[in-house]
């Protein structure tokens, strides 16, 4: 029976009881990301005293000393989080060995007994993806993965979902040999940002923006995402991924999916991930000849960032000095549907840009009649929406305005909408927000197997013919917005990228 | 260094430090804005990038610009490069809060400066471009001069590019003349001479309305201008464009307030400007001298007398008209082509 109590409190969301299990406990996302997440969710009351958290990993610890990772990683936490943290649970162990999921599921038992956790769990792959069909199989093999009725076992992984569509095939079979579909979440964290969601709402809670959400009002669309760092550490591991596999293949996608799909019959996770998927399918696949006229491949060699001389991607520690591996992103695509038919999409990303920003940028037709002096009208550019994801999230209206005077002078003014001063709310971190929805059940924010598969078949036809040397790694200056290739590719239209 | 106080409508927060990194101005102009709470009525309008010189330049450009706030909400960004003595390499950065009220809303604009030497000085447009506000014009103001700027990158990331010819002029019209030309051909720029001189331009222009006096600019024997190097040559390369007079037919003579008379055959137009520059005669103890206030400039023709009045030649006042105005000038390109040549 629910608290009648609680009937019009706005409490927020709760997660039930649950264990979550960190595989990677000890890892930099579980310290960095995860922890903290949730000493905020412990600080907004969204966990509930029949919580726990039991970190797995080889790393030689025990309870104490997780507990004490888990404290140190929110070094401003509140009593509540401290409180929580008495409860974590560590189990070591080589996720390859059956003593170690002997012993997870020793410890989960005791868990239920002692915080209530009522046999629901969570298991968060914070490992190396190699490790995550390691894990699923062996979850299932001891009897954690597939629960008895009343009760939750769900799988939470985060890209990259597969090298290839082959590798990621081979990852869904095993994965689903463990855990149902229904029961797996894939993280973007980029769907976790309020902006992505926001674009919802902006789309569909509004009278004003569908009715030009469509190719008879959108010239182009714009989608970056730009880092200025470089890759830093992870040399080795970029080495076998590069920007189109990083970026494009899951954050891109997904951005595109939610910007570009029809509007779905019901905001829940089937509507929406039915319709990202209907868009993912529209993306035209490209033949070795359009590849090489719409996409352009970059490299960053060494220059000026942030005020800081940076060294080239070659020189980067685990990367070979003659490495061919993309560093920057852009391509122009189509989709063919009904409401975008004929309007290119551009998108680019990269590393040691010039900013760290995540935008995407709607040009809208120009009127089909200035009445007005050419010349007073010379600086006028078409109408823009631009949703920004990343920092200083919000939405950005760009229209023509007279200029006070006796002219009739009209310039390009812009009208802003800023999530940090429209709302007085803190927002929720992206991690935060979807750990709640892994442990509530919510899927409406992660991917579904389909999803991956169809992002797969997009990039996949760039990746064969840049493997097979079609198109040439260009050369970018770090500091600067990536190769003259790349301007070439969108001015070839008559267009140009936009500086974020 | 961290000081906080709270007034209305001037600086309620600021941070300096002599040897500091990028990422921390960054974390304190977030934490500033986070710290006022600037609510719903936030307004920007531009971002100011001044490229000022090493020596008491710096400091007169950000007394020109600081108020530009309140008229031109934004961020402001000052470039001092960084002289030698051994910590060229490091960067020193002071970010200023400021808010203003105007009836009953809030405008808020932060003015950054950052003091940088050595290699970055040459990649100036690596920590400027990070800082700017994101939708919005960028006007760069080559404070320090406009023969060389060290950072072409900053030429790119402009909108418009906003210049103080007659201050560079002071030495060779003629090598600023080109140096001006080479930036027309780059982006528009605003010649704070020219604005300083549209009040003259409008009145010369306005004595001769009716009709039969606009015939008689077909037959203009000459024109002599007295006043500083750049304002001189600028009026008279625009007159020279408008009439199609010949240079060969200017006199320019040097002088502080600017005069001007056309020779029209049997009669004569005169031109009374007034102090239209008073950057030349500018110390760094007294910024901005007497002159720069409110004018007037008055025209004659025969028994005719047009008089155009005006804010004044104080940097700020030219710098917001500028600001008011970021697009191509072709009046102004013409006039250039012609000012260079004049007076040789």
């Amino acid at each position: 029976m629910s608290n009648p109590l609680t009937a019009g409190m706005e409490l927020g969301r709760k997660a039930p009881p649950v264990a979550l299990v960190v595989f990677g406990a000890s890892g930099d996302l579980t310290s960095r990301k995860l922890l903290p997440a949730l000493a905020a969710l412990s600080r907004r009351r969204q966990l509930t005293d029949a919580f726990a958290v039991v970190g797995v990993a080889r790393s030689d610890m025990d309870d104490l000393a997780f507990r004490k990772l888990a404290a140190e990683a929110v070094p401003d936490a509140d009593p509540e989080w401290e409180e929580l943290v008495k409860g974590f649970r560590y189990v070591q162990g080589d996720y390859g060995h059956p003593d170690t999921f002997e012993a997870l599921h020793a410890v989960l038992d005791e868990v239920d007994e002692s915080r209530g956790t009522n046999g629901n769990r969570v298991f968060y792959l914070a490992t190396v993806p190699e490790q995550f069909g390691v894990v699923a199989a062996a979850l299932d093999k001891h009897g954690l993965a597939r629960l008895a009725p009343g009760h939750f076992g769900r799988l939470v992984i985060e890209k990259p979902f597969g090298h290839d569509p082959q590798s990621a095939a081979a990852l869904d079979a095993t994965i689903h040999s463990a855990f149902d579909e229904d029961s797996i979440y894939r993280i973007d964290h980029y769907l976790g940002k309020e902006t992505v969601q926001n674009v919802l709402a902006l789309r569909f809670a509004n009278a004003i923006f569908e009715p030009v959400w469509n190719r008879q009002y959108v010239d182009h669309i714009q989608v970056t995402v730009a880092e200025s760092l470089g890759v830093g550490h992870r040399g080795g591991f970029y080495e076998t991924a590069g920007a189109l596999r990083d970026i494009v293949q899951n954050h891109v996608m997904q951005v595109l999916g939610i910007t570009l799909m029809e509007p779905p019959a019901t905001v829940d996770a089937q509507g929406i991930r039915d319709e990202k998927v209907k868009l993912l399918k529209a993306i035209e696949i490209m033949d070795e000849d359009q590849v090489v006229t719409s996409s352009v491949r970059g490299q960053y060699d060494a220059g000026w960032v942030e005020g800081e001389p940076v060294i080239g991607y070659r020189q980067e520690e685990g990367v070979a000095p003659d490495s061919t591996t993309d560093t920057y992103v852009a391509m122009r695509l189509a989709v063919d549907n009904w409401r975008w038919a004929g309007v290119p999409i551009f998108i680019r990303t990269g590393k040691r840009l010039p900013k760290r920003v995540t935008e995407v940028a709607m040009s809208f037709e120009k009127v089909p009649h200035l009445p007005f002096a050419s010349a007073l009208t010379r600086d006028l550019e078409a109408n823009s929406l631009v949703v920004r994801i990343q920092p200083d999230e919000g939405v950005t209206v760009g229209f023509g305005a007279k200029v006070p005077g006796s002219e009739f002078r009209i310039r390009t003014v812009s009208m802003d909408f800023a999530y940090g001063a429209a709302f007085i709310e803190e927002s929720p971190d992206a991690y935060e927000r979807l750990l709640l929805d892994a442990m509530v059940g919510d899927p409406t924010l992660f991917i579904r197997s389909d999803e991956v598969e169809q992002s797969w078949k997009v990039v996949a036809p760039v990746l064969s013919a840049w493997e097979a040397g079609d198109v040439p790694v260009s050369r970018y200056e770090a500091g600067s917005w990536g190769p003259r290739q790349a301007d070439r590719l969108i001015e070839a239209g008559g267009r140009r990228w936009r500086r974020p | 260094m961290t000081d906080t106080a709270s007034t209305d409508g001037r600086m309620i927060d600021s941070w300096s430090a002599p040897d500091t990194r990028f990422a921390d101005v960054v974390k304190e102009l977030d934490r500033m804005r986070a710290d006022a709470e600037i609510g719903s009525t936030r307004a920007a309008v531009v971002n100011l990038v001044v490229l000022a010189a090493a020596d008491d330049g710096a400091t007169r450009a950000i007394d020109s610009v600081v108020g530009l706030g309140q008229h031109h909400p934004g961020r402001i960004l000052v470039i001092v490069p960084r002289g030698g003595g051994g910590d060229e390499d490091r960067m020193a950065a002071s970010v200023e809060l400021y808010c203003s009220r105007v009836e009953d809303r809030s405008l808020w604009w932060d003015v950054v400066r950052l003091e940088i030497g050595g290699p970055v000085a040459a990649h100036a447009e690596s920590v400027v471009e990070p800082l700017l506000l994101h939708d919005l014009p960028v006007a760069l103001w080559l404070a320090g001069g406009t023969s060389r700027v060290e950072s072409p990158g900053l030429l790119d990331l402009a909108s418009v590019i906003i210049v103080s010819g007659e201050r560079a002029a002071s030495s060779s019209p003629s090598a600023t003349a080109a140096d001006l030309a080479g930036l027309v051909r780059l982006k528009p720029v605003s010649d704070l001479a020219w604005v300083a001189i549209e009040p003259a331009r409008q009145a010369l222009a306005r004595v001769f309305d009716a009709p039969e006096r606009a015939a008689r600019l077909e037959a203009v024997g000459g024109l002599s201008v007295e006043g500083p190097p750049w304002s001189s040559r600028l009026l008279a390369g625009w007159f020279c464009e408008r009439t199609g007079l010949g240079p060969d037919r200017v006199r320019i003579v040097p002088g502080e307030e600017l005069r001007a008379e056309v020779d029209l055959g049997a009669d004569r137009a005169e031109l009374d400007a007034g102090p239209v520059w008073p950057a030349g005669r500018v110390t760094p103890d007294r910024p901005e001298p007497a002159g720069s206030g409110p004018g007037v400039a008055v025209a004659r023709l025969g028994s005719t007398r047009v008089s155009v009045s005006h804010g004044g030649s104080a940097t700020r006042r030219l710098l917001s008209s500028a600001l008011s105005h970021p697009w191509r000038d072709r009046r102004y390109e013409a006039a250039l082509e012609l000012a260079g040549r004049l007076g040789q």
